[in-house]
């Protein structure tokens, strides 16, 4: 299942309801027809959208939906394309990542990955998101910046990444 | 007479049955038939399988909805077998047996008959190994057949190897979606066949890296509750599902897909 076009962005985006005036009232973020198995995404990203204002102890609002609603783009786009490859690919599918609220509304999307590698995204509202792949035992980190102002993300590194990761296990257990 | 292609996008083919469920197929039993199914079908691991609803058809008008998914309550556990090379997985729960071939790197399609034979001997050892028979499985509620093309679309012209879509006011197009069913009958309603189109995105394999490409996915599925009892009705039907499909898919063609799927008459 894919939502990478302009059509079923549309409707994902159509789709939402931003906080009613009482504050505290939410609905569902998006009802993509095209997000297939995201209704555990949806219900983490609702939660975090409905946090209470002033959450941090610092006055922040919750999660915005804007962020929550790319945030779902990303994920599910993301594992389609493990979703939608042969089958030596899709055993790498990293899964359903760790969604992880930011002071001001910004929302942090963390996979943490076999052999201390995580690969985290920062979506704040900007066009471009931050993205950076860590290997705490290599001491080695790499950030990117994504585009997502398009109705197509292009996360061609991204899975790279994650590939590379996932693939890292497979060596490991196969030397252990 | 079928056409035969020397290139077929073939990626995955799953062929099913469902039956009512049965109460010695509780998740214990499970493990031990799929044990069991080890010994018989060779090196295959076992993993808990994701939920996935049954779809059974209706002989109503195909409305969506009429496609009617049975959730039973809670999602049921299922147990899914996967073979060493990861081109075959055979998934079991108490109401359903589905055996699948995938393709793995750029291997040959092994051709219907090969895979209808793995159905019958993976439907076999089955029954032996749940120390069943067919009397106790009692009619099968559903069958189902369903092919996975995967048209290449690096640029964005998947279509034009088919022949029933015209972009010419859409020459932009930034990608499909569409389903279109029919029922199929003789003297009463054989099951339905449903074409499925969907522009999908996919991670190939490029020596240690994986690169992003684009694919047009055409899923050919055909559903439907067999006429004869029996694993020789379940056969009929997937006999008769595959010449819809094959037939489908190659009246879907145009010019330059049969050129490049090298259509050819099939040796029977």
């Amino acid at each position: 299942m894919t939502n990478k076009f302009i059509l079923q962005g549309q409707e994902a985006s159509d789709s939402i309801l931003t906080m009613g005036e009482r504050g505290r009232e939410y609905r569902p973020i998006a009802q993509n027809p095209f997000c297939g198995d995201s209704d555990e995404l949806r219900r983490q990203l609702n939660l975090l959208c409905a946090l209470d204002n002033d959450w941090d102890g610092y006055g922040s609002p919750p999660v915005k939906f804007e962020n929550a609603e790319l945030a779902l783009r990303i994920v599910t786009n993301l594992l389609a394309l493990f979703e939608n490859s042969r089958p030596p690919i899709q055993a790498l599918n990293p899964g359903v990542p760790y969604f992880v609220p930011v002071s001001g509304g910004a929302l942090q999307i963390e996979w943490h990955l076999p052999n201390s590698k995580f690969v985290e995204l920062f979506v704040d509202g900007s066009d471009r998101c931050l993205a950076s792949f860590v290997d705490e035992v290599l001491d080695e980190d790499r950030e990117i910046s994504i585009d997502c102002s398009g109705p197509q993300i292009d996360l061609n590194e991204l899975s790279k990444w994650i590939v590379e990761a996932m693939r890292s296990e497979g060596q490991r257990t196969v030397a252990a | 007479m079928l056409k035969e292609y020397s290139a077929p996008p073939v990626e995955k083919v799953e062929m099913a049955v469902y039956f009512d469920p049965l109460p010695q197929l509780d998740l214990v039993n499970l493990v031990k038939v799929c044990q069991s199914l080890q010994k018989k079908l060779g090196p295959f691991s076992i993993h808990q399988s994701d939920y996935i609803p049954t779809r059974l058809e209706g002989d109503g008008p195909n409305l969506g909805g009429a496609h009617f998914e049975i959730k039973q309550g809670a999602p049921k556990i299922g147990l899914r077998l996967t073979s060493e090379a990861r081109d075959r997985t055979v998934l079991l729960q108490d109401s359903r047996l589905a055996v699948s071939w995938s393709r793995v790197e750029q291997e040959s399609y092994p051709r219907y008959p090969k895979l209808k034979k793995c159905f019958q001997t993976v439907f076999d050892a089955f029954l032996s190994s749940a120390g069943l028979t067919e009397s106790t499985i009692g009619d099968f509620k559903q069958v189902g057949i369903s092919y996975v093309n995967y048209l290449p679309d690096d640029d964005a012209k998947a279509h034009e190897l088919l022949n029933f879509i015209d972009f010419t006011s859409f020459k932009e197009h930034e990608g499909i979606a569409m389903q279109t069913s029919q029922m199929l009958q003789n003297e009463r309603i054989v099951g339905r066949l449903v074409l499925d189109l969907m522009s999908i995105f996919s991670l190939d394999s490029e020596e240690n890296t994986v690169r992003e490409t684009r694919k047009l996915r055409m899923n050919l599925t055909f559903r439907g509750k067999p006429a004869g009892p029996g694993i020789d009705g379940v056969c009929n039907f997937f006999d008769r599902g595959h010449e819809a499909i094959v037939r489908t898919f190659s009246d879907s063609l145009s010019e330059k897909g049969r050129k490049k799927f090298r259509e050819q008459k099939r040796d029977e």
